[in-house]
């Protein structure tokens, strides 16, 4: 017991003097990495962190720090001791004319930033520059392929983040002078609030005719903009490199050639596919950098995951085929904004609310139709989801051959998706709806539409059933591909179709949205939404320990709900044939409450009373004498010894 | 006796058409469940409230008061147990895996979404451990320590037979009447066997599923396989069939023992492996809070806001209603390993020192997760709200030798299942053996299966809720039995004294004859001072 003793007493001293030990160098110990508040800056911020740990630093990561300019002026002000840099910037800092040539771009900010004890260190082989970017159909239809071309519209409505609106000589304003544009309205998006998918959508959905991204932007790629070429060479180049303080450097004599094993180490491509991981895909910012570093390398393999990487990843289910340029990368994103701290990762089902009501997922995009079984005559509702959000709108596509049938009736044999995916499961509605019993649904393959077209290329189905949104690149590509038709759904009305289907709503794909489609096509469509595990059954509440034995699943807490569905950002309302979340539902004022309670509340609480009154009164209650009152007992009488002493009254 | 028999036909009867009837359709049983459960709260849930803050009063009184003297067992005798298997016993009966589970995922509930405020504030954090404490603390042990108390004085003092019964035969057959008594006491002891059964049933099913997906985090087996299920069942009846068969005094006491050291073990790497001084400061605070909001908290039904009344159902009722529910089986354990303690001794070790060791236990748990929250990487709240038994094996991938703290979680959740089945039977053995201390092992044996048997039933069919329900539910109408014992308690305690006691008051009255005596002897007039 002693020894023991000793021991703990022992190592509760060693343990305070170690912790006394660290609190008191811990200021000059810790390299402080910090970043700009956008996707690449956060993950070469990452990259030159791990770099300083592998070789023994410790760091205290402030990622993201905040914009440019309060990034510089941290560093400035001893806030932070490096954070990465793009010599184009810096130039624009000290008010120089800004550089086209990288090399010299960096001589001269080395000169320059010498003054203010700050070093630029190797640069990490890669130039991210503005760009602006316009939708295809205006650079084709109006013809605009370089910034001066703007100069001939009449009003130049732009969409920028924030930073780029501020910036004196490589800015918006700069940018407008130099060209001579003629400025309409200006959309300014905070950098924090996945500004670069605002101007991307912006200038998608024309609120804004010309967007300003960065170079190695995955959105570029992604909703496949168009570049517009800088003619005048406004834009300087920007190559990133480690900004430093000077007395870090001599402070920690391994920061420098740690900071230098990065050199060249990063391209324009592997930076968009880093960013497109961590926008599009919502994995975290360490395990994206830990991935790359590891096969470029940098890191062994086995070290130590870091950063967020400890939590589970939050997993979005969503159907085979859908896209994450569509909604379903929407309702990622949201899921993204939603949950900062935790990575995002995609797994694809067949029907993805399964995997939300099994637990093994914990969002889902599916269409309202997911939510229910064919049954009989019609559908119930099966699925233990319910709605948080409306992501999109998916519709019906037939595709047959040029020499197929001519309508929905004649088809024989109607090629769908996998078994259970949202095709195969609106197909069926479909027919039943129409009564068009005779035609046979071919069930394909998981993730492979491809094979259906071939199927139907060999005259093993007649026609395709797809469900996507409109536009859906899939589908434009496939459409592409041959000479196909699109069959439209007719007398969905004329039945009970609409009764028997609620949550099927008519719909038509415009004329030209496909490649050869000369008019407008009738069919039907679903919306999709954002899917969660309900509630299932409230055990004894809507929370607590009583719910938590109902399955694996438990229900998202309303205040997630309600920013899960402002990140999605759609005005829609769910579509009421679906289950949508409690905190969804308009909250209703019950009125004035009758004062009188109904009987059964009186009822319950007199008999209540009633009882502890009578509790009261046993317990104070004197003991009846009766003669016979011991053996009445149904008790063993006590044998003990003390048995008389125990029984002091008898 | 004609008595037992009637007990045990009529809870053998029920117990197997509600058995048969949740399997056959589980969704009627827990809407039927759910119906009466959530009709009481809505009713009643100040009358609840009220009991339950009640027995932390009444345990208060009992420790100060002279009652405190009294031994459970002869005036000479020694406990059975020491006092550190004791209190080891007591948390592997009253609390087992659930502290385990919810040590990270309550303060992290709470912390986010605290009732009336907004979460995530360092207000919020503060509030997350008194509410957790609440839920957690006095007034749990004092509803087992009342439900322990009431038996354990009538089995051990006045050589009853270890019933629920009891106290309402020994004490209240005068005043009830014969029919009375006897409708009173069969409708408690019939009661606390479908309480025991069907709590152990749920409390098993769950236990092998956590058993189950802590295997698939660790392992990476299939956390959905029936397969894996039913093996892990037929393991762990094995293991406390064996437990069992060896007595109280060996099997139950050495698991417990075994894991007492084991959650101590993980508490330790968690405390000096994580924040050590933040955990320490939170442990700290903890108390102050707890204590100063301790009367406010206990009367809270927050009536004026709908929604929030539904929080207080939806915790803090369920959580004392929870414990009511566990009454029987874990008032009959304790009591059983209570021999020989006085009342004041009881009160301390059943209350006290279990409400401070989970204080702690929740500080380091809570603390550290909150930490990861507030300051670290963070992202576990999240999974908090997802699916709290993953919450535990999520937060030690955040601390050091994760693969081991991961086994030694699923060894201690294993042991915690194996001693509530061990203690279960062995209560259901008494409880059907006219109150025998020392069961025999055929009987032992014989509820053992079936006790398998049914949790079988339960995992096949898939119907763990309704079992929980159906235990939750239970605790309602036995809340009023409770009351019953409480008042055979106090009446035959009244009677009672210890003889420490009795000489003073021999002393006193002595004393005052004396006094009286002398003034007699006196010439009239004033009082004597020695009164």
């Amino acid at each position: 017991m002693t020894i023991s003793r000793k021991a703990t007493t022992l190592a509760l001293l060693l343990c305070s003097s170690l912790m006394l030990s660290a609190c008191g160098e811990e200021e000059a110990k810790v390299v402080r990495v910090a970043s700009k508040n956008f996707t690449e800056n956060m993950l070469l911020a990452e990259m030159m962190a791990r770099m300083a740990e592998e070789d023994g630093l410790t760091v205290q990561r402030a990622i993201p720090y905040g914009s440019s300019a309060e990034t510089f002026e941290a560093l400035k002000q001893d806030k932070i001791d490096l954070y990465p840099e793009y010599n184009g910037t810096g130039l624009v800092y000290l008010g120089q004319p800004p550089m086209t040539d990288g090399d010299a771009a960096l001589a001269r900010v080395r000169e320059l930033y010498g003054a203010l004890e700050l070093d630029w260190r190797e640069r990490l082989g890669f130039s991210s520059d503005y760009v602006l970017v316009v939708r295809p159909e205006v650079s084709q239809g109006q013809d605009i392929t370089k910034i001066s071309d703007l100069a001939r519209l009449d009003s130049v409505d732009i969409a920028a983040d924030d930073t780029f609106v501020e910036r004196p000589l490589d800015g918006l304003n700069p940018l407008v002078r130099r060209y001579g544009l003629k400025p309409g309205q200006v959309l300014a998006f905070d950098l924090d609030d996945s500004g670069k998918d605002k101007i991307a959508q912006a200038v998608l959905d024309g609120t804004a005719i010309v967007g300003e991204l960065f170079r190695t932007d995955q959105q570029i790629a992604s909703f496949d903009l168009v570049v517009l070429e800088d003619d005048l060479a406004f834009f300087p180049v920007y190559e990133p490199s480690p900004l430093v303080r000077r007395e870090a450097l001599t402070r920690f004599p391994d920061l420098a050639p740690a900071l230098a094993k990065l050199q060249n180490k990063v391209t324009a491509d592997a930076m968009r596919e880093m960013i497109t991981d961590v926008e599009l895909e919502g994995r975290s910012v360490g395990a994206v950098v830990l991935d790359y570093m590891v096969a470029a390398g940098l890191l062994e393999a086995t070290s130590e995951s870091g950063g967020t990487s400890g939590a589970e990843p939050l997993i979005v289910a969503m159907g085979e085929l859908d896209s994450l340029a569509g909604p379903a990368g929407k309702a990622v994103r949201a899921a993204r904004s939603v949950f900062p701290k935790r990575s995002v990762a995609v797994e694809r089902a067949a029907n993805p609310l399964d995997l939300v009501t099994s637990g093994a997922a914990r969002l889902a995009v599916a269409g309202v139709d997911s939510f229910y079984e064919v049954e009989g005559d019609g559908a119930v509702l099966a699925s233990q989801a319910e709605a948080l959000g409306v992501v999109g709108f998916q519709v019906a596509h037939i595709v047959t051959r040029s020499g197929g049938p001519a309508a929905l009736p004649e088809v024989t044999k109607l090629g769908v998706g996998e078994a259970g995916s949202s095709s195969d499961r609106v197909a069926r509605m479909t027919l039943a709806g129409l009564g068009l019993d005779g035609v046979a649904v071919v069930s394909g393959e998981a993730g492979e539409l491809g094979i259906q077209f071939e199927a139907m290329a060999k005259g093993l189905v007649d026609a395709v059933f797809i469900m996507a949104p409109l536009g859906d690149t899939t589908v434009l590509e496939l459409l592409e591909g041959g000479d196909y038709r699109l069959l439209a759904i007719e007398g969905w009305n004329d039945g009970s179709a609409p009764l028997r289907f609620s949550f099927l709503r008519q719909a038509q794909i415009p004329a030209g949205s496909y490649a050869g489609q000369d008019g407008a096509v009738e069919s039907l469509g679903v919306q999709m939404v954002l899917a969660g595990p309900s509630g299932g059954r409230e055990a004894f509440g809507a929370q607590g320990p009583g719910t938590t034995g109902t399955a694996a699943t438990q229900p998202i807490p309303a205040a997630t709900i309600l920013d899960l569905s402002k990140a999605l950002g759609t005005a829609e309302a769910v579509d009421p044939a679906a289950p949508v979340a409690a905190a969804l539902r308009p909250a209703l004022d019950e009125g004035p409450q009758p004062l009188i309670a109904d009987p059964l509340t009186s009822l319950v609480n007199i008999v209540a009373i009633l009882f502890l009154i009578w509790m009261v009164y046993l317990l104070v209650a004197k003991q009846p004498r009766r003669p016979d009152q011991p053996s009445d007992m149904h008790i063993i009488p006590a044998k003990s010894a003390g048995e008389a002493d125990q029984q002091p009254g008898q | 006796m004609p008595i037992k028999n009637i007990v045990l036909i009529i809870s053998v009867g029920l117990s197997a058409i509600i058995g048969i009837w949740s399997v056959v359709s589980p969704d009627d049983v827990t809407g039927a469940a759910v119906a009466l459960t959530s009709g009481a709260l809505e009713y009643l849930d100040w009358l609840f409230m009220l009991t339950c803050t009640m027995f932390v009063f009444l345990v208060v009184f009992l420790a100060i008061s002279r009652y405190g003297e009294i031994k459970l067992g002869r005036d000479e005798e020694e406990p059975e147990f020491s006092t550190a298997s004791w209190i080891a016993m007591l948390f592997a009966g009253g609390m087992g895996s659930g502290l385990l589970f919810w040590g990270v995922a309550e303060p992290m509930y709470h912390f986010y979404s605290p009732p009336g405020m907004e979460g995530q504030t360092a207000e919020a954090a503060r509030m997350a451990f008194v509410i957790t404490n609440l839920h957690w603390g006095f007034h749990a042990w004092a509803i087992y320590g009342v439900c322990a108390l009431v038996i354990a004085y009538f089995v051990f003092r006045k050589n009853a037979p270890s019933m629920v019964s009891t106290p309402i035969e020994y004490a209240l057959r005068p005043l009830l009447g014969d029919k009375l008594t006897h409708g009173v006491s069969v409708t408690s002891d019939v009661l606390a066997v479908m309480a025991v059964v069907f709590g152990l049933a749920g409390s098993l099913g769950m236990g092998t599923l956590l058993v189950r997906s802590g295997l698939a985090e660790v392992f990476g087996t299939d956390p959905g396989s029936l397969t894996i299920a039913i093996g892990i069942l037929v393991v762990m009846t094995v293991c406390f069939l064996l437990s069992a068969c060896t007595g109280v005094d060996k099997g139950i006491k050495i698991l417990s023992n075994v894991n007492m050291v084991i959650a101590i073990i993980i508490m330790l790497v968690v405390l000096f492996a994580g924040p050590t001084t933040f955990i320490l400061d939170a442990f700290v605070n903890s108390i102050g809070d707890y204590l100063s909001q301790f009367v406010l908290l206990s009367f809270r039904i927050f009536s004026y806001d709908d929604s929030l009344r539904g929080w207080t159902h939806g915790w803090t009722l369920t959580y004392l209603i929870w414990w009511i529910a566990w009454g029987p089986f874990v008032g009959i354990f304790i009591a059983r390993i209570s021999r020989g303690r006085t009342i004041r001794e009881f009160c301390i070790g059943v209350v006290v020192i279990p409400t401070v060791f989970s204080m702690l236990w929740f500080a380091v748990f809570g603390g550290a997760s909150m930490y990861i929250e507030m300051n670290g990487g963070g992202g576990l709240a999240e999974v908090v709200f997802e699916d709290v038994t993953k919450a535990l094996f999520t937060f030690f991938s955040y601390l050091p030798g994760t693969g081991i703290l991961n086994i030694l979680a699923i060894i201690l959740i294993f042991i915690f299942l194996v001693t509530s089945a061990d203690s279960g039977t062995f209560v259901v053995s008494m409880m059907t053996t006219n109150g025998n201390l020392n069961p025999d092992t055929k009987t032992k044996l014989l509820w053992g299966i079936i006790m398998s048997a049914i949790t079988f039933g339960v995992l096949v069919s898939g119907s763990v809720t309704v079992a929980k329900a159906m235990a939750i539910t239970g605790a309602i109408p036995f809340t009023f039995i409770v009351f019953f014992q409480l008042v055979g308690f106090f009446r035959a305690l009244r009677e009672d004294e210890s003889p420490e006691i009795r000489d003073l008051r021999l002393a006193r009255r002595m004393a005052r004859a004396q006094a009286a005596d002398q003034a007699t002897g006196q010439s009239g007039g004033s009082r004597t001072p020695a009164e």
